[in-house]
């Protein structure tokens, strides 16, 4: 559990301080499969294995197109600077006060892990009678982003 | 040593605090969408902190709605963001000033 806090940790840190996309994209990988660890450890296996399919799988792939699509300009350099640092520092710095102020530590107490067999088997019930509403609108979503999707993606015929 | 509920809430903060920052300071678009990323993650790994106290595995089911909508925003963020790179040539979010063309 430290190990991948640590991973987390430090993955995390490097993300803001690089300035080059790829080491981004990769870090990015190293702190979600890490986090997929993480949720192992926390009892929740299935989301762990979700994880690992659509973020490394889909999202970074996804991702790395993006990067590769839009990483030339004309000078030949990319424009991966920092602004607003101060600004973004301090909002940052009080949301993580306020989050710190909101957490009222006596109440959080140690408590034991349930360790749940079958797992996927109750996910999968639920889904299918007390989730069931919100399980069709999420098909429906899917639906419609593939269609916007492909939409936003053919050649516009303005530019 | 700190017990597991309060090591993995702090984890979540630092993954939403890292995001925040990093999708308000950096300049370049691609980055601002990895750190929606992040600061989602943080989020998700929340749930799966308390879901694991809970007999009921509501907050595993929340974070599977939370991963697919993830999902789909980033699909269509990238791709307005090569529509955008197509028109202005550039994804630097202080040169992009045109809201209609």
């Amino acid at each position: 559990m430290y190990f991948f806090g640590l991973l987390i940790f430090v993955s995390g840190l490097t993300l803001i301080f690089t300035k080059n996309l790829i080491y981004a994209a990769f870090l990015l990988v190293l702190c979600l499969l890490s986090i997929s660890g993480f949720y192992v450890i926390y009892n929740a296996s299935f989301l762990a294995v979700i994880q690992i399919l659509i973020y490394a799988g889909g999202i970074l792939i996804l991702l790395a197109f993006g990067i590769m699509l839009t990483n030339r300009s004309p000078e030949g350099k990319v424009n991966v600077g920092h602004h607003l640092l101060f600004f973004g520092t301090l909002v940052t710095l009080s949301v993580s006060l306020i989050i710190y102020a909101l957490m009222d530590f006596p109440t959080i107490l140690a408590q034991d892990f349930y360790q749940t067999a079958g797992q996927v088997r109750e996910i999968g019930i639920r889904f299918l009678t007390q989730y069931i509403l919100a399980f069709e609108l999420i098909a429906f979503l899917l639906l419609v982003v593939l269609v916007g999707a492909s939409y936003l993606g053919k050649k516009s015929q303005h530019a | 040593m700190l017990d597991p509920i309060t090591f993995g809430l702090m984890i979540g903060t630092f993954l939403f605090c890292t995001g925040l920052l990093v999708s308000v300071i950096k300049k370049n678009a691609i980055f601002v969408m990895i750190g929606i990323e992040l600061m989602l993650n943080g989020a998700n790994v929340n749930l799966v902190v308390f879901s694991a106290t809970d007999h009921n595995i509501q907050g595993q089911l929340m974070g599977i709605f939370v991963v697919v909508l993830a999902a789909a925003e980033s699909v269509v963020a990238l791709a307005i963001m090569l529509n955008i790179f197509r028109y202005f040539e550039t994804l630097d979010l202080n040169s992009l000033k045109k809201l209609k063309y």
